[in-house]
């Protein structure tokens, strides 16, 4: 005899078959996921593409569409993660994550017109979001809309001041510009918070030779050459910079 | 020393200082046109955000919206100062 009634169990085909189906898309998903872990791309695109084949209900849609943008993002396949963030987005307006990764994937294929309209929806969705402004501001750095970079970045550094990135292309900005003592003071500050930023430290000195600093410039040059250990390119660049004034 | 001689080396003089200023100058141009042209560069774009499970991004903590979303750039996971 049961001390309480047992819970009714559906046998209706329909039924069961939705309830396979959802195990199935749970199931995928773990699989998807442990094979992003472990950097196995083509095994998560393949489980992302059969849940988006069994078109499942919101939030796990758009999930999955994110999902397979990252997988296809990371083995190069930016036109085709292009699309599968798109459809996410399609799928939930509101996604900030995919907007985010959209952006990215619409730069490094060089569709900088795309990436601009959908950082414009980024910042419109999200007026006070860092990854809203850097990644619009780079952008519209990129593209030579000088005004929106600088509020951009301006807005982001009002939310975190001490963000030395964000210092650093202000500077960039204003060095464009012709705007070097701005440049100057915007590069400085970035090397108070960071004292080791290399590029920073090269900028600074490329300035200060814009402002007749020749000693300035090589001391700049010298310490970016010694902070840029891991960047053998920058390294010889600043090598380069401070030998080129240290020969007259 | 005669005034002419005195003269010609002042001539060798400011033709020699001619010839290193104009040097002095051609290494600033070319350097400062090699900077301008390239490098001073913008930073890098931020990497992927991670992916979400099946969950979706609502109604929990997930780390990628919620770094989309963040005021700070470093739970925003933006790029550190170190590798622009």
């Amino acid at each position: 005899m049961y001390a309480t009634t047992p819970a009714p169990h559906s046998t209706a085909a329909a039924t069961l078959h939705d309830q396979a189906i959802a195990r199935e898309i749970v199931e995928r998903f773990h699989i998807g996921l442990a094979a992003l872990e472990t950097h196995r791309w083509s095994d998560a695109q393949a489980e992302f593409t059969r849940i988006l084949d069994l078109h499942p209900a919101e939030p796990q849609g758009s999930t999955a569409a994110y999902d397979l943008g990252i997988a296809l993002a990371q083995s190069g396949r930016f036109d085709e993660a292009a699309q599968s963030f798109e459809r996410a987005i399609a799928l939930d307006p509101g996604f900030l994550a995919a907007m985010a990764n959209l952006i990215a994937v619409d730069v490094s294929r060089g569709d900088l017109a795309g990436a601009r309209r959908v950082a414009d929806r980024f910042v419109a969705r999200a007026p006070d979001s860092a990854r809203a402004l850097y990644a619009r501001g780079l952008v519209a750095l990129q593209t030579g809309d000088l005004a929106t970079a600088r509020s951009d970045f301006s807005t982001l550094l009002h939310n975190d001041p001490q963000y030395a990135v964000a210092h650093y292309d202000l500077g960039i900005i204003e060095a464009r510009e012709g705007h070097y003592d701005e440049s100057q003071r915007e590069l400085q500050t970035a090397l108070d918070f960071a004292p080791g930023y290399a590029r920073a430290r090269f900028a600074l000195g490329t300035v200060l030779l814009h402002q007749g600093d020749r000693a300035g410039a090589r001391a700049s040059f010298e310490r970016a050459a010694a902070d840029a250990s891991d960047d053998p390119t920058l390294r010889g660049l600043a090598i380069s910079m401070r030998d080129a004034i240290a020969t007259p | 020393m005669s005034s002419r001689l005195i003269a010609r080396l002042s001539l060798a003089g400011l033709l020699l200082l001619g010839a290193l200023s104009l040097r002095y100058a051609c290494v600033d141009a070319g350097v400062l046109t090699a900077t301008q042209a390239s490098e001073l560069v913008p930073s890098a774009q931020a990497p992927l955000l991670g992916p979400i499970d099946e969950h979706g991004r609502t109604g929990w903590l997930c780390r990628p919206e919620v770094a989309a979303s963040a005021k700070s750039a470093k739970a925003a996971e933006l790029p550190a100062e170190l590798r622009p």
